[in-house]
């Protein structure tokens, strides 16, 4: 072999070896929870937390769970316009026709409980107000803005993620 | 490297650094994709009111409540300026807390002529929603609205005046979340219904359909 090429084909593995190595990183970094914040709220009330959570791996990402000191109980939320269709479900005032659908077709705004939020592979996906969020009830302390408090996220695919949510009124 | 005299083991060399060329390509495409953008809702709306206009002039239906104080809250005696009205509950975290702030910005906005509207805050939780309670949560919102409570029977008259669905649902833990309808309602100054605002007004909506009402009935 001659000199240059020995340096060459050394140097290309060294690199290569590099690479890969940051690319395991990056596969375990790839995602990332952004623009986190949490409703202020008085101990033994509800509250909820809001964030971006971007996924800039190549796999689907689930969010599925929360955990903290900060409530009895922590749900993953979501805050939607209830459907005629929900309404036959569990409607036990069936001959009243306004119920849950006002005279000018508002529905009624409902939270409930979803298995997961998925980030898709190289996107984004936002809780937000009126949306998705993580929902805090019985709060084990008041929470006025200013505070912090540590929030564990339980994804399906990757490891816990911990991190502190700063009250914020918004 | 002169490639024209290259023998044979220089060829593997080439492969790894083309390999190496990919690898890196693939392991940084995902950096370069850009989170979608976030639309922008109010910069092209007009002056023109933004919610449903109600031609039909109808008086709305009077109540007398008990306000965040404690004192006796009658809606016949505020009329004479704009009367925007929600509907929600203080264990609501995530919509209520967000059209309370609605109402905080839309005062804000309004500046001056906020002195010309009336936000209310009319509970559909009156088990646990007392004055108390109430005063408090409208602490969050600089008390920019008044938040109203009363006995139960009296309550679900209101929210049967007002079109206003409200569904306990019973949780396993032994507490209840409520379903409630989320429009926001607007009284004229003369006392009429006179608009809803859908559920995804913001606080700009509200401002410019307050505003409108407003102005309206002093030209
Ligand atoms: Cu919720």
């Amino acid at each position: 072999m001659n000199r240059i090429a020995f340096i060459t084909l050394t140097l290309a593995t060294l690199l290569m070896a590099g690479t890969l190595a940051g690319c395991i990183a990056d596969s375990r970094d790839s995602v990332s929870v952004e623009d986190h914040w949490g409703r202020p709220g008085f101990e033994g009330d509800n509250a909820a937390a809001y964030m971006e959570i971007r996924n800039d791996g190549d796999d689907d990402v689930a969010l599925i769970g929360a955990s903290s000191d900060i409530a009895e109980t922590i749900e993953i939320h979501q805050t939607r316009m209830e459907s005629p269709e929900d309404q036959n479900s569990h409607d036990d005032d069936a001959d009243d026709s306004e119920h849950g659908q006002d005279s000018h077709g508002h529905g009624m705004m409902i939270m409930e409980e979803v298995q997961s939020i998925v980030a898709s592979a190289g996107s984004s996906v936002l809780l937000e107000p009126g949306g998705y969020h993580v929902m805090f009830m019985g709060l084990t302390r008041d929470l006025e803005p200013g505070d912090t408090f540590s929030l564990t996220l339980h994804f399906e695919e990757i490891d816990d993620q911990t991190i502190e949510i700063t009250v914020e009124e918004r | 490297m002169n490639l024209t005299t290259q023998n044979a083991r220089g060829f593997p060399a080439l492969i790894v650094i083309i390999a190496l060329g990919l690898l890196v390509t693939a392991c940084s495409s995902s950096d370069e994709i850009e989170p979608e953008p976030t639309p922008v809702a109010t910069a092209e709306k007009g002056d023109g009111p933004r919610g449903m206009v109600l031609g039909d002039s109808a008086q709305a239906p009077d109540f007398e409540l008990i306000d965040d104080e404690g004192n006796p809250f009658r809606l016949s005696d505020h009329h004479g300026r704009v009367i925007a009205m929600f509907f929600g509950y203080t264990f609501c975290p995530d919509i209520c807390p967000l059209t309370l702030m609605h109402m905080s910005h839309a005062k804000e906005v309004l500046g001056d002529q906020a002195d010309d509207a009336l936000f209310l805050f009319v509970t559909v939780d009156p088990e646990r929603d007392t004055p108390e309670q109430l005063h408090r949560y409208m602490a969050r919102a600089d008390h920019n609205a008044i938040g109203l409570t009363g006995d139960p029977d009296t309550l679900a008259q209101v929210w049967e005046d007002y079109s206003i669905a409200v569904d306990v649902e019973p949780r396993d833990d032994g507490s209840y979340l409520i379903g409630h309808s989320a429009q926001v309602w607007l009284i004229d100054p003369d006392g009429h219904l006179a608009m809803i605002l859908p559920p995804s007004a913001d606080g700009d909506d509200l401002a410019n359909d307050v505003r409108w009402l407003i102005n309206g009935s002093s030209s």
